[in-house]
């Protein structure tokens, strides 16, 4: 019941922090919809808000519900729209633009990552639908209080690790141009 | 004191994800920063370079015409031409553009970063053939710190060059070695 709680959690703050982040920039949200080149451009504002409406709903649903048929089915649509999307690009061989995932998942460029991450995203979501009636041990709200607290933190290591990351490529570009 | 315990434990978690969360706060501000920090003595350090490979970008021109990058550079060389409403030397740069568009053998896109100003003026001034975009977010991309700045990318989708331009014959000289049309 851990896991599948920890699991929930996990996607309730992914999802959340994601649709934060395009509220917060639309433009550059809308701006790399229209980038990807695959829908037309007048559509980009529409479809930012359907992702952004998907986003929403499957980390409310996952609060209030837990794993349902429903935002299983919406979070595989989702994550299909956005692997097949970066899909296109990659084997158009264009990796120069931002992935538009928002959040901790946001990347400067496409890359093959991110399609593996999605996919394993989408695999977790249906594993996690399909098992978590096999446990029924209830969990205690000061559990409930933990586990949440260890997704977050999760979430914030791999997110800090993203952010070192690129700033360890900022800081070897510099030392190139320095030294 | 199984409460106490438990009282604890969600405090110490709660302390763990606050001081995660902080330094997550601040390696994203440090990275801002140095993104911000475009030259130092006279090195320019942030943003885009000559040799770069040049952001892909797809917009709607003044007459809803889309205009995709992708597709431009697969023609020809491309210059992109970022400039404001409520700049002078960008309206003087405006009169020279059917001459050189006239001239050499490149797409041409005009992109004014100022999305609010009135913009008539600068519409009548765009001649047959050349793009224009108006977009805060293509200038933001591109790292455009002022205006007038051109960029040429080739058709590789390389930026090959990349100059803050001052006057018009500034334009002309980042044009130099592009293909001329034989008149």
């Amino acid at each position: 019941m851990i896991i599948f709680f920890y699991l929930k959690m996990i996607f309730v703050i992914l999802f959340f922090s994601t649709a934060i982040h395009k509220v917060r920039y639309r433009k550059r949200h809308v701006q790399a919809i229209k980038a990807y080149e695959i829908i037309k451009e007048e559509w980009a504002s529409l479809f930012f808000y359907i992702f952004l409406i998907f986003e929403g709903y499957i980390s409310l649903s996952l609060i209030l519900t837990g794993f349902t048929i429903y935002n299983t089915l919406v979070c595989l649509l989702l994550l299909s729209v956005y692997t097949i999307a970066v899909g296109i690009n990659l084997a158009r061989g264009r990796r120069n633009l931002s992935c538009g995932c928002g959040g901790v998942l946001e990347s400067e460029q496409l890359n093959f990552g991110i399609v593996f991450r999605n996919l394993f995203l989408m695999c977790l979501f249906l594993l996690s639908f399909f098992l978590q009636d096999l446990v029924s041990h209830p969990l205690t709200v000061d559990q409930m209080i933990s586990i949440a607290l260890i997704a977050g933190s999760s979430l914030l290591v791999i997110g800090i690790g993203k952010e070192i990351k690129k700033l360890k490529v900022t800081l070897g570009k510099l030392s190139q141009k320095f030294f | 004191m199984s409460t106490i315990y438990q009282i604890i434990l969600i405090g110490t978690l709660t302390l763990v994800v606050i001081q995660l969360g902080i330094v997550y706060m601040l390696a994203r501000f440090i990275g801002n920063f140095i993104n911000e920090i475009r030259s130092y003595r006279g090195i320019r350090i942030g943003g885009l370079e000559v040799g770069d490979e040049a952001p892909i970008f797809r917009e709607l021109d003044h007459q809803k015409k889309s205009v995709s990058l992708k597709r431009l550079i697969s023609e020809k060389n491309v210059v992109l031409l970022f400039i404001s409403t409520k700049c002078p030397t960008c309206k003087e740069l405006l009169t020279q553009l059917k001459k050189i568009t006239e001239a050499y053998n490149v797409h041409f896109v005009l992109i004014n970063n100022d999305k609010e100003s009135d913009d008539r003026e600068i519409v009548k001034m765009i001649p047959k053939g050349v793009f224009y975009i108006r977009s805060t977010q293509i200038g933001h991309i591109y790292f455009i710190d002022r205006v007038p700045t051109a960029l040429i990318i080739n058709q590789a989708g390389i930026i090959e060059k990349q100059n803050a331009i001052n006057s018009v014959g500034g334009l002309w000289n980042i044009l130099l070695n592009e293909e001329r049309i034989a008149s």
